[in-house]
């Protein structure tokens, strides 16, 4: 079973494929020679890629994987490995909180019918005032909070009527 | 000369403070809320007073318990830094009864430079440049007319208006009565109050702003320009000085204005006068900030003087340490300020916990920071963690060498704007000077981060792959026969 990373909005399948002599990896339909693994989940790493030394520095939270690598960062999903399941987090057929914060102000009720990238409600984290959108077409089934009511991440602001059902 | 002084602020002003209060050798008392006990300036400090507040940033407004603490300590001295108390009139007037010397300016010129149509008023009555506006205070038709003398373009905006809202362009005559009506019935809807004026708009503008410093009792001088024309969210995120391609003639003109504004206020401490410049070279008044700026590092590294170390001076009763001809700009600075966003999601704010974190050294780099390695990043606070500062020769060099800089930079744990502004840095036209306000909107596709190489990819996920432990588990460690770690050290 393969591990599934999620980078960029893609989904890219690694897998190993020999583990000696040396470790032989599969990305997506390539295969790569892992030859130096000094590689700790924070902090620098050094490793060797089909003879190519990468030097960087690597930081994992919970969730995300953040690699600082040829002077760019990078931050991706924690992969999931085999067996993990493929549990997304968020769909389109709801609007979560990517932090905390608090709801400013509602532009839309339980049972509205709303077009793809309508602004749904305001949101202020960081004393920053967001507009969130509508992800798609269709019918609010639920907005979870009222003006001024505080959130936490991960909270869901306004949920769809599932699309099956949407036609009304 | 003041003995102690408590920092009113957080983060990387009060260290900045702390910093130039140490060098003076003058005793320093930093104030925190719990959530930022553990933060770079109560350990800069000599001394330190937590207070409290039902949210983190009510602490640092609690003006009762800053002055308790100021008695705690016997402080002095208050320095507000920027943002929170620092133009708060009021706080200014309780520490000065209070028998403590606020290193701010005095009430009066907070009050005035605070009322945006007062100190624009007052601008124009010193012969200051305002932008040509024009208010309803008859008829539609005597507006119409009014409003025609400006020229055109202009903006309709709301008199009680903000974030755009209410607000209309007009091109030409014809669209005026129109555009009047549909403004003042949005601005009803929007804020219950449909007056509305009108008000040249200026294409393409730069944000110019000069710093000056005035001792209260009628010495001023100026430190030259800032450019600050890259924002955001109408927020600077770069500033550099001197402003690129501005002739002398201009810069002279700009900062003669701004010291004669300073002059007739009869201001006291360091303040900045900002101003839009239209492309036509004409400039107009925008506003006067009472205090420290965010990017005061850019004019003290091209003058060589800390401004922090003046406020104190001047806070003491002791004048200005030097006179305009002593003055002028040598080299050229850029700051950047490091923010927790993500700048390719409409510079959506974030949060995390600074995991990793190795800053950029070298001759010229300046970091005026407040974080440090396993500092969490909240919602309870400004989303500004640090400013870089880089100083070159030319402007060209000192674009290289913050690009150079920003590419050593390593922040991880939060996600951060360092990447985008290292793609500012070394886009074309910014490295060309034509700059306006809104240079990120028109830029935006350019300075997306490019997409992955293969090799780039590559490395990514297998740096991904190979520090985790799940990972580890099955590649190094699954026992014999099935597999042997080799001559793996992991």
């Amino acid at each position: 079973m393969p591990y599934q990373i999620n980078i960029d909005d893609r989904t890219i399948e690694a897998d190993i494929v020999k583990r000696k002599p040396l470790l032989r990896i599969r990305i997506g339909d390539r295969e790569h020679t892992i030859t130096e693994a000094n590689c700790p989940a924070s902090g620098d790493f050094e490793i060797m890629i089909d003879g190519k030394v990468y030097r960087g520095w690597r930081y994992a939270t919970a969730e995300e994987v953040y690699m600082r690598i040829n002077g760019r960062t990078h931050i991706i999903s924690v992969p999931r490995g085999p067996g993990a399941g493929a549990g997304d987090t968020g769909s389109a057929d709801e609007i979560r909180a990517d932090m905390p914060g608090t709801v400013v102000s509602l532009n839309c009720a339980d049972g509205d019918e709303v077009k793809s990238g309508q602004q749904l409600l305001t949101v202020e984290s960081m004393k920053l005032q967001i507009g969130l959108v509508a992800p798609r077409d269709g019918v609010i089934e639920k907005v979870h909070f009222e003006a001024n009511a505080p959130f936490d991440r991960g909270a869901t602001l306004v949920s769809f009527v599932p699309l099956e059902d949407g036609d009304k | 000369m003041l003995k102690k002084v408590l920092i009113a602020n957080r983060g990387e002003i009060a260290c900045r403070v702390i910093k130039t209060l140490k060098d003076m050798g003058i005793g320093s008392v930093a104030v925190f809320h719990h959530e930022d006990r553990a933060a770079p300036h109560v350990q800069m400090a000599d001394e330190s007073v937590q207070l409290t507040g039902e949210v983190p940033t009510a602490a640092y407004l609690d003006q009762e318990q800053i002055i308790a603490a100021c008695k705690k300590t016997g402080a002095d001295g208050v320095h507000p830094g920027y943002g929170f108390l620092s133009e708060n009139a009021g706080f200014a007037e309780t520490i000065a009864k209070a028998g403590i010397a606020f290193i701010g300016p005095n009430t009066d010129a907070i009050k005035l430079m605070g009322d945006k149509i007062e100190s624009r008023e007052f601008a124009a009555k010193h012969g200051i440049p305002i932008a040509p506006s024009a208010r309803q205070t008859g008829s539609l038709e005597d507006f119409i007319k009014e409003a025609e003398k400006i020229g055109f373009p202009l903006l309709i905006k709301a008199s009680a208006g903000g974030g755009g809202k209410g607000m209309k362009i007009v091109n030409k005559k014809d669209e005026l009565e129109e555009s009047i009506r549909v403004a003042a019935s949005e601005a009803e809807r929007y804020f219950s109050d449909g007056r509305v004026y009108a008000e040249k708009l200026v294409v393409e503008p730069r944000h110019i702003e000069v710093q000056v410093l005035g001792d209260g009792k009628g010495d001023v001088v100026h430190l030259f320009e800032r450019e600050c024309s890259i924002q955001r969210r109408y927020q600077k995120v770069v500033e550099e000085s001197p402003a690129p391609n501005m002739q002398a003639k201009l810069r002279d003109e700009i900062c003669e204005s701004a010291v004669r504004l300073t002059k007739a206020a009869n201001y006291k401490n360091a303040g900045t006068v900002e101003f839009i410049l239209g492309a036509d070279g004409k400039f107009y008044f925008l506003e006067m900030n009472t205090r420290l700026q965010v990017e005061h590092p850019v004019t003290e590294m091209v003058v060589g003087v800390d401004l922090v170390a003046e406020q104190i001076k001047i806070a003491s009763g002791m004048g200005l340490s030097f006179k305009q001809s002593d003055l002028k700009q040598t080299g050229h600075a850029i700051e950047v300020r490091i923010c927790a966003e993500r700048p390719e999601k409409d510079y959506q704010p974030a949060t995390g916990r600074v995991g990793v974190m190795h800053l950029p050294t070298g001759e010229g780099i300046r970091f005026d920071g407040g974080i440090k390695e396993g500092q969490a990043v909240t919602p309870a606070f400004d989303s500004m963690l640090a400013k870089l500062i880089c100083y070159g020769t030319t402007r060209a060099d000192a674009v290289s060498k913050m690009e150079e800089a920003l590419g050593d930079f390593v922040l991880l744990g939060v996600p951060t704007n360092i990447d985008f502004l290292g793609r500012v840095m070394g886009n074309d036209v910014f490295k060309s000077g034509k700059l306006h306000t809104g240079f990120l909107t028109d830029h935006a596709e350019g300075l997306m981060p490019p997409a992955l190489t293969g090799e780039e990819e590559t490395a990514v996920i297998s740096t991904a792959l190979l520090g985790d432990a799940d990972f580890r588990v099955s590649a190094f460690e699954v026992p014999e026969p099935y597999a042997s770690i080799g001559s793996w050290q992991n």
